[in-house]
């Protein structure tokens, strides 16, 4: 899946309202105007970089000889710590890919100069650390999103786009032998942004031949009584007892496939999470042990503790010009620990931020909350939001993308 | 990360610097087809090496850090292919070390228009057609004389001293070194030579018509 060409986004700009003719007839006269424009712009456009169509490289990988260089100085490998004392790398690293040579020039093609920062876990509420272009910054926050495709048709080797086409879900691979199964079993994959697969493969299989243990079979476990079989005991022929499944999951990702032959899938259902934007800050933490009354300075801010329970406190954010944000943050108990950090929405039940999103204060939920009658508190200050995708607001020539 | 716009680069505009200064594309030698040399530069001023060799200049593809996964993900490829190529040229040249030198049937010399019989006759060897020096020289009005201790030829045409030595691939003509394309060796014992060094030697006009298979040797 290719984004679309410069050309068509220009055209989908051009539609007429059609319920008035007035303003339909002057708008069909300007869009003849503007395509007329459109095609000489495209005509000098392409006299002046005729060889240098813009297309993104998003997904696609460097040449197998491609240069390598192991290890430069200028790119990190960091060891640091969490809130939580858990200790992690962090690694960067830059990859150039599909450049050509055309015309007697050099060319990188969009998306084709990949910095990219890698660290083995990233999670909220914890203090977690990223390095960007050699800055360690914290997540302090993040929000997700569910992208699911139904109903698709893959053929092997092809893939269908995910969310907004910066992502695929590949069939990897058709195995017609495999394990012994006369049914074909397949394999997906995630595709990302940076041309790398996700880690998990999602394998399946759909032929009768195979059973399948969606139906029970194993949920329930079969009839067998513990020890060693022969063939044909106990009224079980376990030579042709394949377990396989329509279903693989991995983490929030989950896919169902309705059939699978020598030649494709049709995918019933698949879902994979997807980052919308984070929020990070390069500032340290600040920790706040407050009792029931008391407050305490968050960069522009004063934060607030006006009651505190058992497993909650509420907490205010008061701006300089006296605008007070407020939330009651709990309870943290053992149902809504099952779900931390990973859950958005038990997530926001623990942090507090005002409208323009440029703090954050939370429970200092991993270690102890609540303790001598007092609320643990993290606060982070200069907080920077980056959507996926967005412009790097310091240099707008590159664009980042939180999820890739 | 990533570029939003294609990034354009030539012998002019040679230097391109990434996000927020971080580090620099540099693009030192371009004919305006191949990349005969390229590095990166990080902010500090710390180079890589040339990374024009892998890919002879064709493109600028490169991966930087095998401790990011990302990367090594793409690297773990790369050096598949990598060990493909060397266990590649390995085999060539344990094949080039085995194979006997080609013994073309019909490699056929003509001096001064007559066919000349040679035994052995005239091989290819690495590309590089080698006749039998005596039979050549002689026919040439050389004296050719060989010492056996010291493995060493010396062919002599007038004023004209040219000595040679076995395993050797320079020559000397007068005293004066000349490059061999292929070094001198003895086969089923005869001294085997480039064809071009007789032109090189003795002043002849040496032609190579592959289509024919044929040397033709002019003194005249």
């Amino acid at each position: 899946m290719r984004p679309a060409s410069r050309m068509h986004y220009y055209s989908q700009g051009l539609s007429p309202d059609l319920n008035q003719k007035g303003v339909y007839l002057m708008r069909k006269s300007m869009k003849t105007r503007l395509l007329v424009m459109l095609g000489v712009l495209c005509v000098l456009f392409s006299a002046i970089t005729p060889g240098f169509a813009a297309e993104r490289v998003l997904m696609k990988a460097p040449a197998t000889d491609a240069a390598f260089v192991a290890q430069f100085s200028g790119f990190k490998n960091v060891n640091t710590e969490s809130l939580t004392a858990r200790k992690y790398g962090l690694q960067e690293g830059l990859v150039i890919r599909q450049s050509r040579i055309e015309n007697g020039k050099i060319i990188i093609p969009p998306s084709g100069l990949y910095y990219t920062s890698r660290t083995p876990l990233a999670k909220v509420l914890q203090g977690d650390k990223v390095i960007i272009l050699g800055k360690i910054y914290t997540l302090v926050d993040n929000s997700t999103r569910l992208d699911v495709i139904k109903g698709v048709e893959i053929k092997r080797g092809a893939a269908a786009p995910l969310g907004d086409g910066t992502k695929m879900l590949e069939l990897s691979s058709i195995s017609l032998d495999s394990m012994g199964f006369a049914a074909p079993t397949g394999s997906f994959q995630i595709l990302k942004p940076s041309g790398n697969y996700y880690g998990t493969a999602f394998p399946v299989a759909t032929d009768p031949l195979v059973m399948d243990i969606t139906t029970g079979v194993l949920n329930d476990g079969t009839a067998k009584k513990a020890g060693s079989y022969l063939p044909g005991e106990d009224g079980h022929n376990w030579h042709v007892e394949y377990y396989d499944t329509p279903v693989a999951t991995s983490g929030q990702s989950y896919l169902v496939v309705e059939e699978l032959t020598a030649q494709g899938a049709k995918v019933k259902e698949f879902a994979t999470g997807a980052i919308n934007w984070m929020l990070i800050t390069e500032k340290p933490p600040v920790e706040m042990l407050l009792a029931k009354g008391e407050s305490a300075a968050l960069g522009g801010y004063t934060v607030k503790v006006t009651e505190i329970t058992a497993d909650s406190a509420a907490v205010e954010l008061v701006a300089k010009d006296g605008t007070t944000t407020k939330k009651v943050l709990g309870p943290v108990n053992a149902e809504t620990m099952k779900y931390l950090p990973a859950d958005e929405i038990t997530r926001n039940q623990m942090v507090l931020r005002p409208a323009k999103e440029d703090v954050q204060v939370q429970l200092d939920v991993f270690r102890s909350p609540f303790r001598d009658g007092k609320v643990a508190l993290v606060g982070y200050t200069d907080l920077i939001k980056i959507n996926n995708p967005d412009k790097w607001a310091s240099d707008p020539r590159f664009i980042a993308r939180p999820d890739t | 990360m990533e570029n939003e716009q294609a990034i354009i680069l030539d012998s002019a505009n040679n230097v391109f610097v990434g996000p927020d200064g971080y580090f620099k594309i540099v693009i030192d030698q371009f004919d305006g087809q191949t990349v005969k040399a390229w590095h990166i530069e990080d902010a500090s001023g710390n180079k890589t090496g040339n990374l024009a060799e892998r890919a002879k200049g064709k493109h600028i593809d490169v991966l930087v850090n095998a401790s990011n996964r990302t990367v090594w993900h793409f690297g773990n490829r790369v050096a598949t292919t990598l060990i493909a190529e060397l266990e590649a040229k390995k085999a060539a040249l344990e094949a080039g070390k085995a194979a006997k030198p080609s013994a073309p049937v019909g490699i056929k010399v003509f001096i001064d228009g007559k066919e000349q019989i040679y035994s052995p006759g005239p091989v290819i060897i690495n590309g590089t057609t080698m006749v039998p020096l005596r039979g050549v020289f002689e026919a040439l009005g050389a004296k050719v004389d060989w010492n056996n201790d010291t493995q060493t030829i010396t062919a002599t045409k007038g004023a004209v001293t040219i000595v040679l030595k076995i395993g050797s691939s320079v020559a000397t003509k007068n005293g004066a070194p000349v490059p061999l394309a292929q070094a001198a060796q003895i086969m089923k014992e005869r001294t085997m030579v480039p064809a071009r060094f007789v032109s090189e030697a003795l002043g002849a006009v040496v032609n190579w018509d592959p289509a024919t298979q044929t040397v033709t040797i002019t003194t005249k």
